[in-house]
């Protein structure tokens, strides 16, 4: 099941920027059910940074463009589930309960991020995404698979998909590298200098300044700023960092990101007028320029 | 004790083939001696015969048939033993000591009349017509020739009863052993896994299958303690963090005054799901790497720089918790496998270096070649663990400290066994003295290849 909600309370969400007062308001104003409750919380923590009275509150609105996205999910909960966050994160979400459903729309309309369960009835993820690439549709796909599938991914990628993500994730997790695929359509793959603010990194000579001066980076944190930029104004989360930056494709559970971002931050914000890199907090990092 | 089918049993049926085997044997044997003895005595009567004849008739060629009478005469006189008979064309005697015969040329045997003595005679015809019988008494021979075929018949007798007789003992003796074990087989399908095979100190055959069937039997029954000791680490650990947020929602459900206390209460229960979710995730990812399908998927991996960038990763990390990770490799370490399993077994292995280990400690990262094997080696100057414990670490759950209050899941070297098991590696447990070293030897099948140039 989708949103019941109307579109007054996907437009106040989407204001969320301005909006510092406090949840109960809002979610007294609209009257929205336990739904609606369940909303809220998945808009929590899609923009923690912006809703929690944290240590970043003052953020950019996350999204800077509305992305098409169709879910192929069998499991009403968990499609009721993506479909409403990602709804709620500004997006337009369409779901499809098996995998022929799924091609038929995705024959009819066109999307920029899919996002599809490995697992369906009739036919399966793997086989929704080749067809997909087997008739020349290179939109964006992010897989879903089961708990502890050590071989999901490696099958995942090798069908034609362009990220993965166990089940269960967080919110957050999923909105972010949803967002990142949405993106990636429009990123400028042949820029050889990214800029932010007063931050600017070469990618030829793989050096960054800031403010005109030279940061001295390792070439570890050269690739983690690096991967900050090209998602700059995004939520970029400890996995995506461990995955594209280590290529460690598990959870180490340590503070290994915690530790390189730390050092980073101390070399790209100590010394200047204001920070670049962001926490957000029980979700991962952002890089932004202040509004 | 059920009763035992006795033709089925495997020993009576090599008793009865045995017993076959040794009567044929005792036939030969028979047939060996028969000729040794009785066949030796019927030839040299034969000769003897054949001698007396021979003398006679050349006595006869030399003086014609009346010399051939006086030598018979002569010799019955000295007692020669054996029996002539000399008669004329017409029939009438001339001389010898043997009864009334056939004239006929060749063999025949002669009942002495008086005595009863079997006599073995032979007829030969005089060129005059005369006829000329000689012989030997053989009544000895005959009864040789009976005792032999007696002690045959006996010994064949003897044979099969030993052999029968013994096959039933044997296939009664190990039907005896064999209803032993499946007794003891019985009771432990019953659920008894302490029961054993009993031993009778015999040391045959059915000692060495019962103490390698206890061997087994200990393995399965330390698997089995180990399985419901999993068991209920996985209740007790998976339980601990649900009760936990059980009652945090319970506290918030009814005492919550604010949305803030609310947030806090479904953000600690969803840290708590979190906590028991990355649990299950390891579970399924050990089980997974021991199913060994990831085998399929090896390649050739460059373990040094595996070790390098997990190195290089965590060396910030060890310098926050004031830990000093050093690391030694040669370039180029070859081996087939599967580096994204290589990786999270090292991540593991300084993970568990840098928790039990406390600030201050040294923990040095290795790889050597001996022999051709890669060995992939961590030691650290920190507390160690103590010999009894080192074969358990390896464990799913197993902690040194049994409040479970360290922080782990108990899970990481868990996942280090499974990673070595699948790439056919071994690991070693060993004193650092101080600490503890972990080593981890590549198997050689791994081919070792030449450093790049």
């Amino acid at each position: 099941m989708t949103a019941p909600c109307d579109p007054g309370i996907i437009a106040a969400w989407g204001s969320f920027g301005e909006n510092s007062g406090p949840l109960p308001e809002f979610t007294h104003e609209t009257g929205c059910t336990t739904l609606a409750y369940a909303f809220h919380a998945l808009a929590l923590m899609a923009f923690p940074g912006k809703l929690r009275h944290g240590d970043t509150a003052r953020r950019k609105p996350a999204l800077t463009g509305v992305l098409r996205i169709l879910v192929i999910e069998d499991d009403p909960d968990t499609a009721a589930y993506i479909a409403s966050g990602l709804t709620a994160a500004g997006h337009r979400v369409e779901t499809a309960t098996t995998g022929d459903d799924g091609l038929r729309r995705l024959a009819q309309s066109s999307y920029d991020v899919i996002v599809v369960d490995r697992m369906l009835p009739g036919i399966d993820g793997l086989g929704v995404v080749k067809a997909m690439r087997a008739a020349a549709d290179h939109t964006a796909v992010l897989f879903l698979t089961a708990l502890g599938g050590l071989d999901d991914r490696v099958a995942g990628l090798d069908a034609g998909g362009d990220d993965y993500l166990a089940k269960p994730f967080a919110f957050a997790e999923l909105a972010a590298r949803v967002a990142a695929l949405g993106r990636r359509n429009q990123v400028n793959l042949a820029a050889t200098v990214l800029r932010l603010g007063d931050l600017e990194i070469n990618l030829l000579t793989r050096t960054a300044r800031r403010a005109g001066r030279l940061i001295d980076l390792l070439p570890r944190e050269f690739q983690i700023l690096e991967y900050l930029a090209r998602n700059a104004g995004q939520l970029v989360t400890r996995t995506m960092l461990l995955e594209h930056v280590w290529e460690f494709h598990f959870d180490p559970q340590t503070t290994l990101v915690e530790t390189h971002m730390s050092r980073l931050r101390a070399k790209v914000d100590k010394d200047f007028d204001y920070p670049l890199i962001h926490t957000v907090r029980g979700a991962g990092y952002s890089l932004h320029a202040p509004d | 004790m059920p009763r035992i089918d006795l033709f089925r049993t495997a020993s009576f049926r090599i008793g009865l083939f045995y017993a076959g085997l040794f009567s044929v044997s005792v036939a030969m044997l028979f047939v060996v001696i028969y000729l040794g003895t009785t066949g030796y005595t019927a030839r040299q009567i034969t000769v003897r015969v054949e001698q007396e004849i021979a003398a006679l008739q050349a006595k006869y060629r030399v003086n014609g048939r009346a010399d051939v009478v006086t030598e018979i005469t002569e010799r019955i006189a000295a007692g020669s033993g054996a029996y002539y008979r000399l008669t004329t064309k017409a029939g009438q005697v001339l001389a010898g000591n043997l009864g009334p015969t056939q004239a006929r040329s060749g063999w025949v045997d002669v009942h002495a009349a008086e005595t009863g003595d079997h006599i073995r005679a032979q007829g030969v015809g005089l060129p005059d017509g005369s006829f000329l019988i000689v012989g030997v008494n053989a009544t000895r021979l005959d009864e040789l020739d009976q005792r032999v075929v007696q002690a045959f018949l006996w010994g064949t007798i003897a044979t099969l009863i030993l052999a029968v007789g013994g096959a039933v003992l044997m296939a009664g003796v190990s039907s005896r052993r064999i209803e032993a074990i499946c007794s003891a087989t019985e009771e432990i399908m019953a659920g008894n896994l302490t029961r054993r095979i009993p031993i009778d100190g015999s040391h045959d055959e059915f000692d060495r299958l019962a103490a390698q069937v206890n061997l087994m039997l200990e393995r399965i029954e330390s698997l089995m303690r180990g399985l419901q000791q999993v068991s209920n680490d996985i209740a007790h650990d998976l339980k601990t963090p649900l009760t936990r947020m059980r009652q945090r929602l319970e506290l918030a459900r009814y005492r919550a005054t604010s949305v803030s206390a609310f947030e806090d209460a479904v953000d600690q229960a969803i840290d708590e799901c979190d906590t028991t979710l990355r649990t299950f995730d390891a579970l399924l990812r050990i089980a997974q790497i021991e199913a060994g399908t990831r085998r399929s998927g090896f390649q050739r991996v460059d373990l040094s720089a595996l070790v390098d960038t997990v190195f290089t990763a965590y060396q910030p990390v060890a310098e926050e918790s004031g830990h000093r990770l050093t690391v030694a490799l040669p370039s180029g370490a070859m081996i087939r496998g599967d580096p994204e399993l290589i990786i999270q077994m090292i991540f593991n292995l300084i993970e568990n270096a840098l928790k039990h280990t406390p600030a201050g400690s040294r923990i040095g990262l290795r790889l050597d070649e001996t022999a051709g094997r890669w060995c992939l080696s961590i030691d650290d100057d920190g507390p160690g663990i103590p010999a009894a414990h080192r074969d358990k670490v390896f464990q799913r759950f197993y902690r040194l400290d049994p409040s479970r209050s360290t922080g782990g899941n108990g899970l990481g070297l868990s996942l280090v066994a499974a990673v070595a098991q699948l790439h056919g590696a071994s690991i070693a447990l060993s004193d650092n003295a101080p600490g503890l070293r972990i080593a981890i030897t590549f198997a050689a099948d791994a081919p070792v290849a030449p450093p790049d140039p």
